[in-house]
């Protein structure tokens, strides 16, 4: 089975935002929407301090909040576990972004549907390129791969790196952070 | 912060509670007493008219739904979501609407079947919608088994006083013999403050972030309408408009006893809390066994200027002047309206989603 999930490396992110540029360019989305959306954490005391840029993205969870509350059944996991909107059944209630825990959706304001990252897959059909936030990392701090494959670059990465989830008690997330 | 569900979803969550509690008091009413016609058909439209209105904002809410109306159709596809729950629900409680409405504008008697089964919808479209914000975890305000039976004791004191207010203007005189049903949405609010207090309680002790949403309520920039709007317009105003109107009702039920057992002329200026209160109205009553009998004696008397009260059963009302206790039963009941929509409108905006990155 393909398990598609990704690997962020925090200690790796200089903040320069450009997976979300390239990400809006790759989904014609508006300067002020984005599927991809920061979170920054401060920590330790003067002078001993250390900044975290966290990227933050549809987690694809395995439980997927937003699918079991979708109303319509527009919201679905597929076969490889990618969580996608089919936007044919989309009504806009935004409950789903109600939902979802990482306000990872937003909503097209021009049909109402409402939209999210999906791992730069257009068809269902298991033909999945590279996406495109991994493919512009400049710093390499992203990983896309099957998490089924204990050979896969990502799985080993994982388990180098010790990676999780970033609220492991929330979902089953398949996005896993380096921090 | 950014909201997701504003005002339109917190007018429709009310508008919901509003036809639900609506529905329900016509439906105690005719089980209480068939004949009240006027104060049932009152209630019944109230919810088919509020649950219309919600559902139209509903839908136009749902933007992309409302582009594609057939898209509504997959609203009932996934029957884990509560959302297709609240469809089925508000499509049966509707239709029963519908139903009980027409028969009682065509006069014929409404089942007493028809109206469990209102009733019973009626506290599924109630509670649904307090469980439509209840399962989301990511609001810690929400997230918590409290709120749909809120909304319902909220649900209830809206629809009530939603039938009452009009129907002091159209069915005064049917409103006089609903004491019992006064009495108890009077007291609702009493509820709805106790089970307010624990929800705010239980999310301020639950996790730091979820703090956040009651200190916006309680000293932050919610905290306005919070205290002024919904604490005092919507909960206490109608409190103490009821309090005051038992009182009122209290002594005057007293003295009416009196009335009836001491020779009518006698006691005129039988003390009463009620005061001054049109004491020839409330003898009137006692005295004539009709209505009509006694409207007439109040109106031979012209008693105009007496300062008299909704409860005279004799109608002394006749005079012109609106009752005291009619006026501050208004107050309450326009209270519990503002406090209805009010505790629904914070409770969305002042969801704070949970803090997950530490
Ligand atoms: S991160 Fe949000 S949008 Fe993505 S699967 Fe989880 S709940 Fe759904």
């Amino acid at each position: 089975m393909t398990r598609y999930g990704m690997l962020i490396d925090t200690t790796r992110c200089v903040g320069c935002f450009a997976c979300r540029v390239a990400c809006q360019m790759q989904n014609s989305l508006p300067p002020h929407d984005s599927y991809i959306r920061y979170e920054e954490l401060e920590s330790g005391t003067y002078p001993d301090v250390y900044a975290e840029q966290i990227p933050l993205q549809c987690q694809h969870c395995e439980d997927a909040p937003c699918v079991s509350v979708c109303p319509t059944g527009a919201s679905y996991i597929n076969k490889e576990g990618i969580v996608l909107v089919d936007k044919e059944r989309c009504i806009g209630c935004k409950y789903c972004m109600t939902a979802c825990p990482y306000n990872a959706r937003i909503q097209d304001h021009a049909t109402g549907e409402v939209e999210k990252c999906r791992f730069c897959v257009w068809h269902d059909d298991g033909s999945v390129p590279k996406p495109s936030c991994v493919d512009t990392c400049v710093t390499n701090a992203r990983i896309f791969g099957d998490l089924d494959d204990p050979e896969s670059e990502i799985s080993r990465a994982i388990i180098a790196h010790n990676a999780k989830p970033i609220a492991p008690g929330l979902t089953k997330a398949k996005i896993y952070y380096v921090r | 912060m950014n909201v997701i569900w504003g005002s339109i979803i917190a007018w429709y969550l009310f508008l919901a509670g509003l036809a639900a509690g609506a529905f329900a008091t016509a439906a105690l009413v005719s089980f209480k007493n068939r004949k009240l016609v006027k104060v049932q058909l009152v209630g019944r439209t109230i919810a088919l008219l509020a649950l219309a209105i919600g559902l139209f904002l509903l839908m136009f809410d749902a933007e992309a739904g409302f582009k594609n109306p057939l898209r509504f159709f997959y609203l009932l596809t996934n029957f884990g979501s509560v959302m297709t729950w609240g469809t089925l629900i508000l499509g049966v409680f509707g239709c029963v609407c519908l139903v009980t409405l027409l028969l009682a504008l065509l006069k014929k008697k409404v089942p007493r079947a028809l109206d469990g089964l209102g009733i019973f919808m009626a506290i599924c479209t109630a509670a649904y919608t307090g469980v439509l914000l209840g399962v989301i975890k990511t609001y810690p305000l929400w997230n918590t088994a409290l709120l749909p039976v809120l909304f319902l004791v909220s649900a209830l004191s809206a629809g009530m006083a939603g039938t009452f207010i009009i129907s002091t203007f159209v069915a005064h005189k049917e409103l006089e013999q609903l004491d019992m049903l006064k009495r108890l949405h009077f007291a609702l609010p009493l509820v709805e403050l106790a089970l307010l207090a624990i929800l705010l309680y239980m999310t301020a002790s639950a996790a730091p972030a979820a703090r956040l949403s009651v200190d916006r309520l309680i000293s932050g920039d919610l905290a306005p309408s919070f205290w002024l709007g919904l604490v005092i317009i919507g909960l206490i105003i109608p409190l103490i408009a009821g309090g005051i109107g038992s009182l009122v009702k209290g002594g005057r039920r007293m003295e009416m006893r009196e009335d009836a057992q001491v020779a009518p002329k006698s006691e005129a200026e039988a003390g009463s809390v009620a005061g001054v209160v049109a004491v020839v109205g409330s003898r009137a009553g006692a005295v004539a066994g009709s209505e009509s009998d006694a409207e007439a004696v109040v109106e031979a008397k012209s008693v105009a200027g007496a300062v008299t009260e909704s409860e005279s059963r004799a109608e002394a009302v006749g005079s012109g002047a609106l009752g005291a206790t009619r006026v501050i039963d208004a107050a309450g009941d326009a209270g519990s309206l503002v406090g209805g929509f009010l505790l629904r409108y914070l409770i969305i905006v002042a969801a704070v989603p949970l803090t997950f990155i530490f």
